[in-house]
């Protein structure tokens, strides 16, 4: 009798043990096309996502959850981002990008990706925000006081302020 | 004839009595008087020792060996008396069993009183002896393991031989064998019994030393009689009882149970994280 009850509670035990882990799909019960969103780390005081679909789509909703929880969110955060019919403007892909915000709305960190998708499938994406992005334009970027210079992409030169000072001003 | 070769005779007396029956009566006498080993048996004893060689005697002289050598072992029992030995050695020898004979023999010439037994006997008995050595085998054991007062019993070839106080052989310290393979077992209550296959060879000592290992707690349980309970049926095999299949329908019960709540998903967990709200786009 011992035997059988261990056998039991083995079976039991390895039933509970060995059941399926269930992962949400934030795309479930949506017919057109949806991008279920994982988003598997970020800034530990996020409270908020902001959501933009670029390529010129938008959203009356582009927050959240909709209002400002109590406590921190907690990764992994998942989400979908729903799609109405695709028009003919569509180009198969979509990139969209997702900044966590804190409590006051400033943003902690950012991400970017590009999916393709098409017609009314379903993606599922997982993304980790990083650091915000770094919006200043890099120093070689930045236009030079002599506008004439075709190539921006080439370091300036000493000789190059020379030649600006050109008495003529004209372009080289 | 056999009884006219293996007559007897006893120290001083030195009587060889053609009678068998008068012989072994007399010379068992004469000599329980000299033999100072022996404990003084009573009376009743005596009288009963006396009836048993006159039968063993009586046997002899009709040619029934065996039975003779029954007689004179029973008489032994009572009366420990060395001269008896010699006899139970002629008797045996000529029985073939030169083992058993050559045992009484060396009993025999190690407790015989030399001042009461004839210097020819105890040559005789000594010839044999050496004979015996040279012919046959001889196996001495020596176990131990276990508490001193414990005496472990030794079979040779499945028969009762000897008991082994302190371990060991009593004296002459070894058994004679015929030449050849031979099951040797050595048990003792509540240790591990002991069995070996021994080869003996002509002329050769052979020494056994072994252990006995006390049996374990689950050994015991095992070779132990289970207490049965009235309540069992005896012989009623487990599978014919009422609640072993009560058991099996039971289990079988649960086990689909557990199974189907499995298939259903009752087992399944949802990852951990948060669900947020989903963002509808447009353009």
């Amino acid at each position: 009798m011992k035997s059988w009850l261990r056998c039991l509670f083995v079976c039991a035990f390895s039933a509970s043990l060995f059941g399926c882990t269930t992962v949400p799909d934030p795309c479930a019960d949506y017919s057109l096309a949806c991008i279920g969103v994982t988003v598997e780390s970020g800034p530990p005081d996020t409270y908020q996502l902001m959501v933009r679909v670029l390529d010129g789509y938008g959203s009356v909703t582009p927050l959240t959850p909709r209002k400002t929880p109590r406590e921190p969110l907690v990764f992994p955060l998942r989400f979908a981002i729903r799609f109405e019919e695709f028009d003919r403007q569509h180009r198969g892909k979509v990139v969209f990008e997702i900044a966590a915000l804190d409590l006051a709305g400033d943003v902690l960190g950012q991400v970017q990706k590009m999916v393709e998708i098409h017609y009314s499938e379903k993606r599922a994406v997982s993304v980790s925000i990083g650091p915000p992005f770094d919006l200043a334009v890099p120093e070689d970027l930045r236009p030079l006081f002599d506008l004439s210079r075709p190539d921006l992409a080439t370091p300036p030169t000493p000789d190059a302020g020379a030649d600006a000072a050109s008495p003529d001003g004209g372009p080289s | 004839m056999v009884s006219a070769r293996v007559g007897l005779s006893c120290g001083s007396l030195g009587v060889l009595c053609p009678c068998w029956a008068a012989a072994v009566l007399v010379t068992a006498l004469a000599c329980s008087v000299g033999a100072a080993e022996t404990a003084a048996p009573s009376d009743a004893v005596k009288q009963q020792v006396r009836g048993l060689i006159r039968e063993a005697g009586q046997k002899m002289d009709r040619g029934d060996l065996a039975g003779a050598a029954a007689q004179l072992e029973q008489a032994r029992a009572l009366w420990n008396e060395p001269t008896l030995d010699y006899n139970l050695g002629t008797v045996y020898g000529d029985l073939g069993q030169h083992s058993d004979a050559a045992h009484a023999l060396a009993r025999f010439l190690k407790h015989a009183d030399r001042s009461v037994v004839t210097a020819e006997r105890i040559d005789d008995a000594e010839k044999r002896l050496k004979d015996y050595e040279r012919t046959l085998g001889r196996l001495s054991v020596r176990a131990s393991g276990f508490s001193g007062a414990a005496e472990p019993s030794l079979f040779l070839d499945g028969t009762f031989r000897s008991k082994l106080p302190s371990g060991v052989l009593p004296p002459p310290g070894f058994l004679f064998t015929t030449p050849g393979s031979h099951g040797l077992r050595v048990s003792l209550a509540g240790s591990r019994e002991y069995a070996v296959t021994v080869e003996t060879r002509s002329g050769e000592l052979r020494q056994v030393d072994l252990e006995l290992f006390p049996v374990s707690s689950s050994e015991a349980t095992l070779f132990n009689e289970p207490e049965k309970t009235p309540s069992q049926p005896e012989g009623t095999p487990y599978y014919k009882r009422w609640w072993f299949w009560t058991a099996v329908a039971g289990g079988t019960a649960i086990v689909l149970g557990v199974v189907g709540a499995a298939a259903a998903g009752s087992f399944d967990r949802t990852a951990p994280g948060s669900i947020l709200d989903p963002i509808d786009v447009a353009r």
